[in-house]
């Protein structure tokens, strides 16, 4: 699920800057690199809920520790596999 | 790190500060302290949430409150933050702020961005999509406001007069009223609200009538006149009571349409059953419709339709029923004493 998730991402923002998947670093502050504003994350976490199946609270999404592709599809993977919809 | 606050009375010059470097120079809320503090002061506080960094504001969140209950409904307003400064989500930082200290029942407001969206579905809140009521004035031949082809059609109300609709010149004659019913519907707005929102504004001056049966109040409406171009519309901006009463509410309210020559009248509103609206009157627009336009702002004046968006909590015991001045809207957008000023 890591995977899916991290490629659903990758792909998200890639389509979006109108880079290639190779040139997103995953490891990188999604919005530092300005992979993603702070309008732009609620589309792609609509997107992610619906694709996924999870949900996330406001919570969540305030935690600097989500702003990696890694880790935000790290927590979509655990939030599957909890079955925390 | 920002540190996030409410905001007090000495904030609200740089609040105003704000406003106008960071949400439109020259907004209403930068040049008008008497609506800043119409709309934010609460006692010595100003229902604001503030974001600081050192001596800037770089994010507010404001509230308002629907009733003086002690767990109240509330609205948000003048959610925004500086690009780039503090932490990407400063914004749901300054809301959960707000939702965390701010005793409340239920959020529900009107006036929702098209591009906020998406925040609010994370947030798991209802994406309304208001419905806009109309009942032209088939007198008035020449159109200025709206744009009805088939207005001399006049509607099809009550035939048997029902209840009487009544001005009603002093609040004091409403304070018997039930406002806080429990028909389940939210936000639940109190004689509080409505005395201080509608008799004690700054700049709006509003009508508001009573629908009367021997005595006994059944429903409250607040309207607004507006105008353009030497002619003029009523506006229903709030509604209280039973919608059971709304044929006897819309004849009352076509008398006065026709007596007063307003080329319409028209009800922005949600949680109001639509088939019930048009057997008493009201006309429902239909936005696909480019023949019917009924305007949607006057300050300044834009002849289209406009869809409004409103937002609220998903509860499972509360109904949105949200009205046109619910929340910061029905707010003025230039320094007049009313909109009809602009009418020449």
């Amino acid at each position: 699920m890591t995977g899916a998730a991290a490629e659903f991402i990758v792909r998200h923002i890639a389509d979006r800057r109108g880079v290639s998947t190779e040139e997103i670093d995953c490891q990188a502050d999604m919005f530092e690199t300005g992979y993603i504003d702070s309008l732009g994350v609620f589309n792609m976490i609509v997107l992610l809920e619906e694709e996924f199946g999870v949900r996330f609270s406001d919570q969540e999404l305030i935690d600097p520790a989500l702003y990696t592709v890694t880790s935000l599809a790290s927590s979509i993977a655990r939030k599957s596999a909890n079955g925390d919809a | 790190m920002p540190e996030i606050r409410f905001a007090r009375l000495a904030d609200l010059r740089p609040l105003m500060a704000f406003m106008d470097a960071h949400w439109r120079a020259g907004h209403i809320l930068s040049v008008s302290e008497d609506l800043f503090r119409f709309d934010f002061q609460d006692g010595d506080r100003l229902n604001l949430a503030l974001a600081c960094d050192g001596s800037d504001i770089i994010g507010i969140f404001g509230f308002m409150r629907y009733s003086s209950l002690d767990c109240p409904d509330l609205a948000g307003s003048l959610w925004k933050v500086v690009d780039g400064r503090g932490s990407p989500m400063l914004g749901l930082q300054l809301r959960r702020f707000v939702v965390d200290r701010v005793a409340h029942r239920y959020f529900a407001a009107p006036g929702a961005g098209l591009q906020t969206r998406p925040i609010y579905r994370v947030l798991g809140m209802q994406w309304i999509e208001m419905d806009h009521y109309v009942a032209a004035n088939p007198d008035v031949r020449e159109q200025r406001i709206c744009r009805i082809a088939d207005a001399t059609a006049a509607p099809t109300l009550a035939v048997e007069p029902g209840a009487d609709l009544e001005p009603v010149a002093s609040a004091d004659v409403l304070a018997d009223f039930p406002f806080l019913d429990d028909s389940g519907g939210g936000p639940q707005k109190d004689f509080a609200y409505l005395r201080r929102r509608f008799f004690a504004h700054p700049i709006y001056a509003y009508r508001v009538f009573r629908l009367v049966d021997h005595g006994e109040t059944l429903c409250v409406v607040v309207c607004r006149e507006v105008g353009h171009d030497g002619h003029k519309a009523l506006r229903v901006v709030d509604f209280y009571g039973d919608p059971r009463h709304m044929a006897d509410v819309v004849r009352g309210l076509f008398q006065v349409v026709v007596a007063e020559g307003f080329e319409y009248a028209d009800f922005v509103c949600s949680g109001f059953d639509p088939v019930l609206m048009q057997r008493a009157g009201w006309r429902r627009l239909d936005f696909d419709r480019q023949d019917v336009v009924v305007p949607n702002y006057f300050e300044p004046f834009v002849r289209k339709n406009v869809r409004v968006y409103a937002v609220a909590d998903t509860h499972p015991g509360i109904r949105p029923r949200l009205c046109r001045a619910d929340g910061d809207q029905d707010r003025p957008n230039v320094l007049r004493s009313d909109a009809l000023s602009l009418a020449s």
